[in-house]
């Protein structure tokens, strides 16, 4: 019975946890815009991250290190080197961006312009990295992340037309007033939410941390096996959401409280209240994620002492990069460039890294020094090699795309 | 020459270099950032020591940004702060952690210390 | 600290060793330009001129949707007011700043001018209706919601005809 609750009580983390700014924004935005028609993006992502995040936690389990602490042993310093640049930029940009969130959700729920809670949120954040114990700290944004079920049950109430919106989604083209560039960066800018690389950043260090061991393993992939992909049907009620009622409207969304619109409409004020929890909850959880992550990656590198569980005193460095890495995102969310923007910008720059954070990924699960006989099966890096190619292929296009359609005009 | 008693025959390049180091406590010292060999009179060059020094990495990331940062971090470096020296002798095993036989030298990354003496230490629940 | 000279530095400081990376440099000159391509004006034609008023147009329509949307739910009471004015508020912002970016645009042709001409009112009365309706949520008038309401719509279908003729 307490291994039900603990397998319950990680599952519901797993799927509160899935969602952040990144993809409240984008399947909103895609849903308000293309309807239905990118839908097939999100299983796409949810399976990669499910394959590399199941390998992280391989990792964790047998060898008790974090896998981008393997990566400077495994890959060398320079290329090391290069993939804690690109991941640290990455995360700060995208630290930046649930920072703005966590603003925009106050404001929403209080009137109050966005910027003056931006160092208000700045602080917060840090307060909570520094004190909260990570168990605790993990497990009551995750169970509060699942506010965002309202989302489902909105849905539910519009009563769609079920078949019409299966259609939209298989028809795999564009909707007829939609450009084939603009949809396939859509699909980039959805397919980078779905598979954040501050995700299994934070993910195979946080295993680390709860000093997970072999026994944990099970744990771990079933809530990776289930919790991802009732994560990703969360995604999915969003677009429906933002599918069903703001594109016959014709409203594209670019402003938070739209993305809430659905959820209004159809449940009011106690909808709204749950829905602004769910924003806040998945914001800020992801904010504490992706600040972990920017301490982990940095002093992963040099092989300092790390870990939200050790005193502070005793890893000053790792504190000290997320100090300046939590500073250097409020003031940037405060030169008062739009948060949405700035999330929209983190999905397709971290979309352009993806190769560079899940390469490292493979080659370390396959490495018998590390791992001995837990190594890929055959099936796991047939699969893991598909997906880096189609990584290899979104990253080479992510940039251009960006540029040809002018951030998706 | 220190290593396998039995004569294993190994590359510093992928059991050495970039390993995480460990100390006899559990405690995390560095990555292998560098490697120190002796040469002397009529012998072979030896491996003597292992380096941990987040300067000479310049050195193995090669071209203009390597020596860049060498630099930089050179000058950054406090008086008092020398590369971590861990003998040989100390080294139990190589691969995959580089575990020591003894604890932390005394004295590695004073600036670290310093820090935690005096910033991290002196914000409100720092210590514990 | 003697160090022996490692072979990538040996070639002589003064000259470019073959290692040398140009090519970088010059992918990166590449995408300044692909940057500064991007963001420059791009040529008055009537057909960009056309271009930029169906986005105008779509955007707008956006912005008086979530107006629209927004007056049902004061309607049905379904919202506390921060919420509905902080979203009615930013899709004001969000239609004056689209109305300002095609006012100052520079119509190339005579044809160009009757678009503009058709299109500008539109884009005043929009911005105009979504302030009032901003204030109506502030004040919680329902009467100057609904009116604001009421003009939204015939903005929205105003819009939409134009939509229409550009496609």
């Amino acid at each position: 019975m307490r291994w039900l609750a603990a397998f319950t009580l990680g599952l519901l983390t797993a799927i509160g946890g899935f969602l952040d700014i990144g993809d409240l924004v984008a399947n909103s935005v895609v849903g308000s815009r293309f309807g239905m028609t990118l839908a097939w993006v999100v299983p796409v992502g949810v399976v990669g991250l499910m394959v590399f995040t199941e390998m992280s936690a391989r990792v964790v389990t047998a060898t008790g290190r974090g896998t981008f602490d393997l990566v400077r042993e495994r890959l060398g310093a320079r290329v090391g080197l290069a993939n804690l640049l690109a991941s640290y930029l990455i995360t700060l940009l995208t630290l930046s961006a649930q920072m703005g969130g966590i603003a925009l959700a106050l404001e929403l729920a209080s009137g109050i312009h966005y910027l003056l809670w931006v160092p208000v949120v700045g602080f917060l954040v840090w307060i909570v990295l520094w004190r909260l114990p990570f168990a605790y700290m993990e497990k009551t944004y995750g169970l509060l992340g699942l506010a965002l079920v309202v989302f489902g049950v909105a849905l539910w109430r519009m009563g769609p037309d079920l078949g019409a919106l299966f259609t939209e989604a298989v028809s795999f083209s564009p909707p007829p007033n939609e450009g084939a560039a603009v949809w396939w960066y859509y699909a980039i800018t959805l397919f980078g939410a779905a598979m954040t690389p501050y995700t299994v950043l934070f993910f195979s260090s946080g295993g680390v941390e709860e000093k997970w061991t072999s026994e944990d393993l099970a744990t771990a992939r079933l809530n990776v096996f289930f919790g991802l992909p009732l994560g990703g049907l969360l995604s999915l009620a969003i677009m429906g959401c933002a599918a069903v009622l703001l594109m016959p409207a014709g409203v594209q969304v670019s402003d938070l409280g739209q993305v809430a619109l659905p959820v209004v409409s159809t449940l009011g004020r106690l909808g709204l209240i749950v829905v602004i929890l769910g924003f806040f909850a998945a914001t800020f959880g992801a904010a504490l994620e992706s600040g972990l992550a920017a301490g982990y990656g940095v002093a992963q590198y040099f092989g300092w002492h790390w870990g939200k569980t050790l005193p502070p005193a005793s890893a000053p460095y790792f504190h000290l990069v997320i100090m300046v890495s939590l500073l250097s995102g409020t003031l940037f969310v405060l030169t008062g460039v739009d948060p949405i923007t700035v999330t929209e910008y983190s999905l397709v720059f971290s979309a352009a890294a993806l190769p560079l954070t899940y390469l490292p990924i493979l080659v370390v699960a396959n490495d018998r020094g590390y791992l001995g006989d837990q190594v890929n099966s055959r099936f796991t890096n047939i699969l893991a090699s598909v997906y880096l190619v189609l990584l290899c292929v979104v990253s080479v296009a992510a940039i251009p795309l960006m540029l040809y359609t002018k951030a998706g005009q | 020459m220190s290593d396998e008693a039995d004569g294993t025959i190994f590359r510093i390049g992928f059991t050495v270099l970039d390993r995480q180091v460990v100390d006899r406590g559990g405690e995390n010292l560095g990555k292998v950032d560098d490697v120190e060999f002796t040469w002397r009179e009529g012998e072979a060059p030896a491996m003597t020591a292992l380096i941990i020094d987040a300067a000479s990495l310049g050195g193995r990331i090669a071209g203009r940004f390597g020596r860049f940062w060498e630099t930089v971090l050179e000058r950054m470096r406090p008086p008092e702060e020398a590369p971590t020296r861990i003998p040989l002798t100390d080294v139990e095993e190589f691969a995959p952690t580089t575990v020591l036989s003894t604890d932390a030298p005394p004295g590695m990354r004073p600036l670290e210390a310093w820090m935690a003496r005096h910033l991290i230490g002196r914000i409100p629940g720092g210590r514990r | 600290m003697l160090q022996p000279r490692s072979p990538s530095q040996e070639p002589g400081r003064t000259g470019r060793s073959p290692a040398q990376p140009t090519a970088p440099v010059l992918a990166l000159v590449a995408v300044l330009l692909l940057l500064v391509a991007g963001c420059t004006a791009p040529t008055p034609t009537a057909g960009s001129y056309r271009d930029a008023a169906e986005q105008t147009v779509t955007d707008l329509l956006s912005a008086v949707g979530t107006g629209v949307l927004l007056v049902e739910i004061h309607r049905g009471d379904r919202a506390f007011s921060p919420y509905a004015e902080t979203t009615a508020e930013d899709a004001e912002d969000a239609a004056r700043s689209i109305a300002d970016t095609f006012g100052t645009r520079q119509p190339p042709t005579a044809g160009s001018d009757a678009l503009r001409a058709e299109l500008s009112p539109l884009c005043d009365t929009a911005v105009n209706a979504l302030a009032d309706l901003r204030i109506a949520l502030k004040r919680d008038d329902s009467a100057a919601v609904e009116a604001a309401g009421r003009t939204l719509r015939a903005v929205s279908s105003g819009l939409s005809d134009l939509e229409e003729s550009l496609s």
